[in-house]
């Protein structure tokens, strides 16, 4: 997940601190044995002061699951000096049953917001006038609408800005790969109630594997055809 | 109530008991052909699943267009119309004469049950249907196009192929699965796939999905189960006649399938040993075997037209049953 190493680099980085009230030197919502990606979500809403819905989003859970999961870190935290401190995370399993259960949507995008990603994953960063030079003069379309579709994907968490001067300049904040991951991962991994197969035929069937025994026998007949193919047909 | 609405009642439950009557005769079909189909050539069994599986919605315009058949003449030539002969209590199928009594209270709220969970339910499937098809879009338009093979590369490591979409149908193929196949292996999973576009699969199958809900469930799994193995097969059989020779595409569905389980086995540990593995099983062991010779289907093309034309002699005879049987249930 992207997430997962875009926050792990932002804490890697020198210089990095955290900004956090905690009781102790070490960062609450990292003690949390939540696993990936909710950990590093609650993380990132601390970090980059994103508001919960774009969370909610990123996450492809809904709000009130995010609203859920957020509530009960801050309470069990002991903010209002009652309750322990989690350290083995079972105070969570009811949420994040909760949160498992909802299905992982990857955001979808416009024609143009597509054409901004792929430019922006294959040149790297960009900002908005040398978008515009790449995209917008072939397409007949102002700097204007460069502007507000860049700033768009940003609200949406695909791309992270940085202020260079006076400008943006815009990376995508996922890649290409995990894109991709996160598109097949909504079609083939069952999250449909089975409605995506209708729309696709896999040259093998995306959810559901042979079983190792029946797998070897079968590739045993095929290699030994093979062995009688080369010795030559009669 | 208006008797326009007591009318409309009265056609949604012939047309219900219709589509009942043929999903039961679809599941006695499958209960007595079943076994036997399965053995057929993939391209014939595909087309007699499709029908099966069509069975119940087709039978339903039928028999109801043929009962409603005198009401429509009665329509046209009103000297020919029938009605007057029976009292107000009867259940008219008709349209000039509305009937005066509606149908049962309970009845009326199951029927008004029936509807809303059947809208309900198409109102779901289809905004998965355009979710996936969208979903779809968004990978054909962030991969990378290859015009030399035909296919769009889809940057992940887990080795899928699949052709995806509705009315415009793209092959995908994913760069895992790319960097593990050799140049023939991918040349006969291409040509399934592509077997998949011109056939229209995916469209097919949507089509026959929607209209398997209204078979008994045991037997509308099966229909979709089957349709998509003779699918699959029928795609094989083309593969191996554009390719070099059968046992490659049995290699080749042996070698996605292999690199699939090392990837779900990297990835998530629980593996459903189901549907899937008997589906890869029967598609090696059919390419293995002697290819079947075609089927025509003939015979089932004159069964139809038989029954057909049957129907529509005898539509006086089903339009009185039905007015009876629909007064017996209804008041």
């Amino acid at each position: 997940m992207a997430l997962v190493s875009y926050v792990s680099s932002r804490v890697s980085e020198p210089g990095f601190r955290l900004g956090l009230p905690t009781d102790d030197s070490e960062p609450f919502v990292l003690r949390f044995l939540l696993p990936s990606p909710y950990r590093e979500a609650l993380l990132l809403v601390e970090l980059e002061g994103l508001t919960q819905e774009q969370m909610a989003e990123m996450l492809g859970i809904s709000l009130s699951g995010m609203t859920a999961l957020w509530s009960a870190s801050r309470r069990r935290r002991g903010e209002d000096g009652v309750g322990p401190t989690p350290i083995d995370g079972r105070f969570y399993s009811g949420y994040l049953a909760q949160v498992k259960s909802a299905p992982v949507r990857p955001p979808l995008l416009g024609e143009l917001e597509t054409a901004v990603m792929n430019h922006l994953w294959s040149a790297g960063d960009g900002e908005v006038k040398a978008v515009h030079a790449a995209l917008g003069k072939r397409r007949g379309i102002t700097l204007n609408t460069i502007q507000s579709t860049l700033k768009r994907l940003f609200e949406k968490g695909l791309l992270v800005r940085d202020k260079v001067s006076h400008a943006h300049v815009y990376r995508a904040r996922a890649t290409r790969e995990d894109f991709h991951r996160d598109l097949l991962g909504e079609l083939v991994g069952g999250l449909m109630n089975g409605q995506a197969d209708a729309v696709v035929s896999a040259f093998v069937d995306l959810t559901e594997r042979a079983g190792p025994e029946q797998l070897e026998r079968l590739e045993a007949l095929v290699a030994e055809r093979r062995r009688k193919l080369e010795r030559g047909p009669r | 109530m208006s008797l326009v609405a007591q009318s409309a009642q009265l056609f949604l439950l012939a047309g219900i008991a219709f589509l009942a009557f043929g999903a039961f005769l679809a599941a006695v079909f499958v209960g007595l052909g079943g076994a036997r189909l399965t053995r057929w050539e993939p391209r014939a069994r595909h087309r007699a699943l499709a029908m099966l599986a069509s069975l119940p919605a087709a039978s339903a315009i039928v028999l109801l267009f043929a009962a409603s058949l005198p009401s429509l003449v009665a329509l046209v030539a009103p000297a020919l119309d029938h009605c007057p002969v029976h009292d107000d209590g009867h259940a008219h199928l008709c349209f000039v004469h509305l009937p005066k009594v509606g149908i049962h209270a309970g009845l009326l709220l199951c029927l008004v049950f029936l509807v809303s969970y059947a809208a309900l339910r198409a109102a779901f499937a289809a905004s998965s249907v355009v979710r996936a098809v969208r979903v779809v879009a968004a990978l054909a338009r962030t991969g990378e196009h290859r015009s030399d093979l035909g296919v769009t590369i889809v940057e992940t490591s887990q080795p899928v192929c699949f052709a995806a979409g509705l009315l415009s149908p793209r092959v995908l193929l994913s760069r895992g699965l790319f960097d593990v196949l050799s140049s023939e292996e991918r040349a006969v999973v291409l040509a399934h796939e592509r077997a998949h576009v011109r056939r229209r699969d995916a469209l097919v199958g949507c089509v026959i999905r929607a209209l398997a809900v209204v078979h008994l469930p045991s037997v509308g799994r099966w229909l979709v189960q089957e349709l998509e193995v003779a699918a699959e097969q029928a795609c094989d059989e083309e593969a191996a006649r554009f390719g070099t020779d059968r046992v490659s595409v049995a290699a080749a569905i042996l070698m996605v399938e292999r690199s699939a389980k090392d990837a779900a086995a990297r990835e998530l540990a629980p593996v459903a040993v189901a549907f899937g593995a008997r589906a890869v099983e029967r598609r090696v062991e059919a390419l293995l075997g002697e290819p079947h010779p075609p089927r025509s289907l003939r015979p089932l093309a004159i069964a139809i037209g038989v029954s057909l034309v049957s129907v529509l002699v005898l539509a006086d005879e089903l339009h009185h049953l039905t007015e009876s049987v629909l007064s017996v249930i209804a008041h």
